[in-house]
């Protein structure tokens, strides 16, 4: 795949949120960023055709909607 | 975009040659032009042979409704593959890179490259065809998926639904049968770092 390169400013907190999360699934910061794009195009593609996108907490089965700006 | 990531040399059975195929990430319109003009309308009539969908599996055609042009165009969520050789469209795959995660225990909850359709042209089937043409188009692709799954730092892992026809080909490559899937209403395979790796050596030896 072709790619581009661009420069990514942080806050210290969001560059330790960056490292953490990069470490948990096992990728590097790169990655995860392109990762998380992925995601949230996803996500944002889901709720522009109309589709709602819930997170459930797995015991007592509550809903909440995500929502997308 | 189309792109062309490398070549691939399948079995052509009915001359016992290897013979140079060309993989391609993204479809463009002559992969949608083979589809509905080749591919769509022999599975049609061949899935109509059978009463219904469950005994489709007899002429492995339980694929015949997908909708491998609308999803395609339509679901930018969606990333595309293509296996062409001779001048066709051979096989098609497409894969959700986002919104699935890993259910085996030691990888749970990790990012993996999930199958979201894959199939190889009718001719090259065995049961569709008496005499299958090409083999080893869904072997390419699979290994696609699994280098797309290293190249995005997924380690390999790769998990999909499998339609009842073709249970019985995943085990053997080296995924784990994580049992039946009640929301989908499949079987769901997945494959490990370790069984990617194994799998892709499989390949090349």
């Amino acid at each position: 795949m072709d790619r581009r390169q661009m420069t990514l400013m942080l806050s210290d907190k969001e560059m330790e949120l960056l490292d953490q999360l990069s470490e948990r699934r096992g990728m590097s910061k790169t990655a995860l960023v392109r990762q998380a794009l992925r995601l949230y195009q996803s996500v944002t593609e889901r709720i522009d055709k109309g589709e709602k996108v819930f997170v459930e907490h797995p015991a007592t089965k509550d809903k909440a909607e995500l929502m997308v700006l | 975009m189309k792109e062309h990531l490398g070549d691939r040399d399948l079995l052509n059975r009915w001359t016992g040659e290897y013979e140079r195929a060309s993989i391609y990430h993204g479809l463009d319109e002559s992969n949608f032009r083979d589809f509905e003009a080749q591919w769509k309308p022999v599975l049609e009539r061949r899935a109509a042979e059978f009463p219904n969908w469950t005994e489709a599996a007899d002429g492995n055609v339980q694929d015949a409704h997908w909708d491998w042009v609308g999803n395609a165009k339509a679901e930018s969520r969606y990333d595309t593959f293509a296996v062409e050789c001779d001048g066709m469209t051979q096989g098609l795959m497409l894969v959700d890179l986002a919104t699935r995660f890993a259910r085996i225990q030691s990888q749970r909850g990790l990012d993996l490259c999930y199958v979201e359709l894959i199939s190889s042209a009718p001719w090259n089937r065995p049961k569709f065809s008496d005499r299958p043409k090409y083999r080893g188009t869904g072997c390419a692709l699979l290994a696609t998926a699994v280098s797309l799954s290293r190249e995005l730092e997924f380690k390999g892992r790769v998990g999909l639904h499998s339609l009842p026809e073709s249970e019985s080909w995943y085990g053997p490559l080296g995924f784990t049968n994580c049992g039946f899937d009640d929301v989908k209403k499949m079987q769901y395979f997945e494959m490990t770092e370790e069984q990617a790796n194994q799998f892709l050596a499989d390949r090349e030896a």
